[in-house]
């Protein structure tokens, strides 16, 4: 079984309005997978939909050859994690208590944390670097470190694949890079299976193995970044005009935006 | 950090056994020990008994209501009569007053209007299968609002004079001495508390938000109908005997949590044991500081509890993080 | 043991057609009734005795304002062990212990009295009653309407404390009273029937009914209340009903004396009425006789009639 995750055929959306139209495409395991797009072209609520949050109104999205619907909640939820943006909470949780909360789908309703769990919790902290942010509240935490927090987890609840909503739009460059090469070392170390949707084009580009460009709710390409961060595509789907170079490091491409000025200078 | 918790905890209980004690020997008779445990007082023994057993599980049952509420609603400022709970309830006793139902029937009615209150807000938010929190507490508000005022209608032009003696309830009483109906609001609010706690886990996952909740495995849908149901049956099995007692089901989950943290496992039980300690004390007041006379517990909870709550709430403003 | 308060309308008192042969007849025996309860008290020192020691065992306490100046009324000063904060009336009765207000009582207090009956009014103690029974204790409700139903009660309150007695002289008092106003009144009914106005309670206008004691006490001092259509024993009535309606005169009943005539003869539209423009503005007549369905009524009554016709008072005076 190479296919984690298979969507065939997806229409869904929220309420009444579907957002997303016949797409269909699988995730293979162990891979990195980035999906693209403009605002609106559905990324989040593709995302949604194999999560198991939104409900599909044509199509199915299978996990392992079985339709995710079919699975109990919690024994979904050990194979699927989700990392999101993590609104501000009312309740003054501390780090451990939120990362310690990755076990729910292990745990029976009043089972007591095992050494296994305590294990796994303290692993998950330590990946990301949040151990001494243990007995702090999570209020009181930075956004980065707050990110770094939610990853720990999903990271503690053990899944096979991990699906992150723009893990990294609120952080600077420096904890951008933080996060993805931790989620690179988990993929390729730990052989988790990430897909993620991403906005900054160029963190794509590095970090994925493939990527899905969305354009108005339907699949413009799917591929690897070569071939899917071309000029022309970007052009069609993002409307404006972009030049794409080779990261002189990585070798992968990388998107450079064209000011209006510049193609039109005023003389 | 386990070491002050269980210290907290050991206060706690001690504060609670002090005020029972205090509860059994102070009243506007006074009777020494022995008095009172012999049998020519044994019904003073017994009333005394009976007030601080109701005071224990009305504070634990409108505390813990208030702890689900919060969590589930997210929204500091819930309180257990916010699904309409307290003015079905009013309506029902009203309603059963005038149709000239003796004071027996009484309990039973405001059970029925605070239940049939409560549903009615569950049905008008309804979308489908799911109870979005936005409808919840726009629809209690105005099912409240809209069910007080009947009330109000209802008192003034009612011929019924017996109407202006239910006033009590609107301020709380504790005085009921019916023991099968201490027995059996007794039995529904343990059942009620000890159903939270099963959820504790879920009431946690419920905190960080609904669709967080749901990837890590908890059904927020169901826990919401379960939860509301329990807080449901809780709080009008509560106000049909108690009448209205404010603020205990908002300040004492925020005064706990402020000690114990959000974690609704350690939160539950002891904001059981705070809300028995504040409920028997505030009862003590109510009927020693004013004899003969006594005040509505209603009105010293909320005296008590208004500076209370202030400096909770200034002290977690001022961002003081957990010992 | 419980006695219910008779239900139904309050039999209008016959108007008795005076003259002297009844009067005369009426007072020869009561004075025969005396000297024979006198001559059995002596005779038969037994009955007497026990009469007595029964009554003195009896231990009773009186939630009711009312109640206890009946209670008083009918020589049970020894047995009253405990009243409401708001019994004030005769004045032994702030001598003894209190047992709470008139709507919250003092439970633990009334246990440790043990009292061996205690006495409620039905409406506003309804809640009361309903404790006090739950805790096994003997609790009679009394919640007279007029003064037929006030005579049942006082009867009924003789039978469970032995004084049936002094409370047939109690009544017999009271009717010989209540008579002598109806006669005079009788009298003038060659007038045109005073409309009176009773306030009590100015905000809102809270004044009584057709069912209520203050109807019957205007109605026997040959008056006529102008809000004697409302069917309630109290209710909220309109300015401007009072303002059209135009009574002879107002009587003032409130609990607490606070609304002086001068604020009510400033109230908007009020100057037009008969009663203010007249200065038959009535403040002095004791609330507490005036709403206290008990021995004290009949001085209401006449205290009424006085002021319905201060022309007779005076020219006597």
């Amino acid at each position: 079984m190479n296919e984690i995750i298979t969507v065939r055929d997806l229409c869904g959306g929220y309420t009444g309005v579907p957002v997303i139209h016949n797409v269909s495409f699988s995730i293979r395991r162990g891979e990195t997978i980035g999906i693209i797009g403009p605002n609106g072209s559905g990324k989040s609520t593709l995302l949604r939909l194999i999560s198991r949050v939104l409900c599909p109104e044509k199509g199915e999205v299978l996990l392992e050859n079985r339709n995710i619907r079919t699975f109990p909640l919690k024994e979904f939820c050990r194979k699927v994690a989700f990392v999101g943006q993590e609104a501000p909470t009312e309740f003054s949780f501390s780090s451990r208590e939120i990362v310690a909360m990755g076990r729910i789908p292990h745990l029976r309703r009043l089972e007591p944390e095992s050494r296994n769990d305590k294990d796994a919790i303290a692993e998950a902290m330590r990946l990301t670097d949040v151990l001494e942010l243990a007995d702090r509240e999570i209020q009181t935490l930075s956004a980065g470190e707050c990110q770094r927090v939610i990853l720990a987890r999903a990271l503690a609840q053990k899944t096979e694949l991990i699906l992150l909503d723009e893990p990294t739009s609120h952080l600077d460059i420096g904890h951008q890079v933080q996060i993805l090469d931790l989620l690179r070392m988990l993929n390729r170390r730990h052989c988790v299976t990430i897909a993620m949707v991403i906005h900054d084009l160029n963190l794509a580009s590095e970090y994925c193995d493939r990527l899905i460009l969305l354009h108005e709710g339907r699949i413009f390409r799917v591929g690897a970044p070569e071939n899917v961060l071309t000029y022309q595509n970007l052009e069609t789907v993002y409307k404006t005009v972009v030049v794409v170079r080779k990261n002189p490091v990585s070798q992968k491409p990388y998107i450079l935006l064209v000011p209006r000025e510049q193609l039109c200078p005023r003389n | 950090m386990k070491h002050p918790l269980k210290i907290k905890i050991a206060v706690l209980a001690g504060i609670c056994g002090v005020m029972v004690i205090l509860g059994l020997s102070i009243g506007s008779v006074p009777l020494t020990w022995s008095q009172l445990l012999s049998p020519e007082y044994r019904l003073i023994l017994f009333i005394r008994l009976w007030r601080i057993l109701l005071a224990s599980v009305t504070g634990s049952g409108l505390a813990v209501a208030g702890i689900i509420l919060q969590a589930l609603f997210k929204n500091p400022l819930a309180e257990p009569y916010l699904l309409g709970t307290s003015s079905g309830a009013g309506l029902g006793a009203v309603i059963a007053t005038i149709i000239g139902a003796s004071s027996a029937c009484l309990p039973l009615s405001a059970f029925l209007g605070a239940i049939a209150a409560t549903l009615c807000v569950l049905q008008l938010s309804r979308i489908g299968s799911r109870l979005p929190v936005q409808a919840l507490i726009l629809n209690g508000v105005i099912i409240s609002i809209a069910l007080s005022g009947i009330i109000i209608f209802l008192i003034s032009t009612s011929p019924n004079e017996a109407l202006h003696g239910l006033m009590w309830w609107l301020w709380g009483s504790l005085q009921v001495f019916d023991p099968f109906l201490l027995a059996v609001v007794t039995i529904i609010v343990v059942s009620g508390i000890i159903c939270a706690y099963v959820f504790s886990q879920d009431l946690n996952a419920v905190c960080l938000g609904e669709e967080n909740a749901l990837h890590l495995g908890v059904n927020t849908e169901n826990v919401k109908i379960v939860l509301l149901f329990v807080t449901a049956i809780m709080t009008a099995s509560l106000v049909s005997i108690c009448g209205i007692i404010g603020f205990v089901g908002l300040i004492v989950p925020h005064a706990t949590r402020f000690w114990t943290g959000p974690n609704h496992r350690i939160l539950i039980p002891v904001a059981c044991l705070t809300a028995s300690a504040f409920m028997i004390g505030c009862d003590l007041i109510s009927r020693s500081i004013a004899t003969p006379m006594e005040i509505p517990i209603g009105i010293v909870t909320a005296i008590i509890g208004a500076p209370i709550f202030l400096v909770v709430f200034k002290t977690k403003q001022t961002g003081k993080t957990r010992p | 043991m419980h006695w219910k308060r008779p239900r139904g309308r309050a039999i209008d008192q016959a108007r008795v057609q005076p003259d002297g042969y009844s009067v005369g007849f009426f007072y020869f025996m009561k004075i025969i009734r005396l000297i024979v309860s006198l001559f059995f008290c002596f005779l038969c020192p037994n009955s007497w005795a026990q009469d007595t020691a029964v009554a003195k065992k009896l231990r009773i306490i009186s939630l009711a304002p009312a109640t206890t100046e009946i209670l008083f009324a009918l020589g049970l000063d020894q047995n009253i062990i405990a009243v409401s904060q708001f019994c004030d009336y005769p004045k032994a009765a702030l001598t003894k212990e209190k047992a709470g207000t008139f709507s919250a009582p003092d439970i633990e207090r009334i246990i440790y009295l043990k009292p061996d009956i205690i006495f409620c009014t039905g409406l506003e103690q309804a809640e009361t009653v309903h404790k006090l029974r739950q805790l096994g204790l003997n609790v009679c409700v009394s919640d007279p309407k007029n003064f037929e139903e006030l005579f049942s009660s006082i009867s009924a309150i003789a039978g469970y404390t032995h004084k049936d007695a002094a409370a047939q002289m109690l009544i017999a008092d009271m009717k010989k009273r209540i008579n002598s106003v109806q006669a005079r009144a009788a009298r003038r009914s060659y007038q045109r029937k005073q409309k009176v106005f009773i306030e009590i309670w100015h905000d809102p206008l809270i004044t009584p009914g057709r069912p209520s004691f203050l109807d019957e006490l205007i109605t026997l001092a040959g008056g006529e209340n102008i809000t004697g259509t409302i069917a309630r024993p109290y209710g909220i009535v309109n300015p401007e009903f009072v303002i059209s309606s135009n009574p002879d005169c107002i009587i003032l009943a409130y609990m607490q004396p606070t609304q002086a005539r001068e604020t009510i003869r400033k109230r908007l539209g009020w100057q037009k009425i008969s009663a203010v423009s007249h200065n038959r503005i009535y403040g002095d007549i004791d609330p507490n006789i005036l709403l206290r369905p008990g021995p004290r009524a009949v001085e209401a009554l006449e205290d009424i009639y006085e002021r319905l016709y201060p022309d007779e008072t005076s020219s006597k005076n």
